[in-house]
């Protein structure tokens, strides 16, 4: 069956229903949550990093006060969920959940550790590349995200077939954080740079559509 | 300027820990008006096999047609005890 399309995308009106969006405010939010190595009694085990960035529109405006979440796994390649049964260990200190809200300029700012790679059994010797995976709402329903970011010099990158399902080399790129020495904090942790491009309200959603990658 | 967008990759079979906590089964808060309506149904794959791990979002208008978002200038009344936003889920 063929599924992509033979003729050019006719851009439709939107409607209210795609130009608005849900609005989450700061109240919904407890202290901790944008520092994932405090969510516990104590230190996860791991090495610390800062994973910052801006959410910014296809015209490079900042998407302000919007809700930014994370999950991940921990230091050894494990998620505290029912259904992962990698025999790596948990951590008590570490949940792997994140969220906080852009500021005015579109910023977001997280602690965590580095999450570890593992092993998804999808085929013979399986591995995931170290990544976080990324939710945002941004300022209307067609302007949804959900993504994963992944780290620079990943060896597993290239035997990976979720990023690989990406057909553009830059699009790809676009996923890999930097290292970022301005956020790195002496003697505390390393810094990664991650900007997000959020699709405009006006395009047709589309899973993978990436227009002028 | 005109920036690319960044791609989208799968949600993962671990979802549930980094977005469960907005899950509820009820939009209506107290003083919303309107008929309270209740709406059920199922997610397949394309094997028609049951998706038992899902979350759905929904967003809706409240009963007067107004949405709780500043794009919307309409002149009907908001409410303050509905959103218009929820994720549900069973599992």
């Amino acid at each position: 069956v063929k599924r992509s399309p033979l003729q050019p995308l006719v851009l439709l009106p939107t409607s209210l229903s795609e130009v608005t969006g849900p609005l989450f405010g700061y109240d919904i939010l407890k202290a901790n949550d944008f520092d994932l190595t405090r969510q516990h009694g104590g230190d996860p085990i791991g090495e610390r990093i800062v994973v910052s960035g801006r959410v910014l529109d296809a015209n490079a405006r900042p998407v302000a006060n919007t809700l930014v979440e994370i999950w991940q796994a921990n230091s050894a390649g494990r998620y505290p969920h029912p259904s992962d049964q990698h025999n790596a260990p948990t951590d008590p200190n570490f949940t792997g959940c994140g969220r906080t809200m852009t500021d005015a300029e579109g910023r977001y700012r997280f602690v965590t550790i580095k999450p570890g790679e593992y092993p998804w059994r999808n085929h013979y010797n399986a591995w995931r590349p170290a990544h976080i995976h990324f939710s945002l709402f941004g300022p209307a329903f067609a302007t949804r995200l959900v993504t994963q970011m992944y780290f620079p010099g990943d060896p597993l990158l290239d035997y990976d077939p979720m990023y690989a399902s990406i057909p553009s080399e830059s699009a790809r790129r676009r996923l890999i954080s930097a290292f970022d020495w301005e956020t790195t904090i002496p003697e505390q942790a390393l810094g990664y740079k991650f900007d997000i491009i959020l699709r405009g309200r006006d395009e047709t959603p589309m899973d993978n559509y990436l227009p002028g990658a | 300027m005109s920036l690319s967008t960044t791609a989208s990759q799968t949600i993962g079979p671990f979802l549930h820990i980094g977005l469960n906590w907005l899950i509820t089964d009820n939009l209506v808060g107290p003083g919303v008006s309107g008929d309270k309506v209740t709406f059920e149904g199922r997610v397949l794959d394309g094997d028609g096999k049951p998706v038992s791990d899902a979350i759905i979002e929904i967003w809706q208008a409240n009963a007067h047609g107004r949405y709780a978002h500043p794009e919307d200038t309409q002149d009907k009344p908001l409410e303050p005890g509905f959103k218009g936003f929820r994720t549900s889920a069973h599992r």
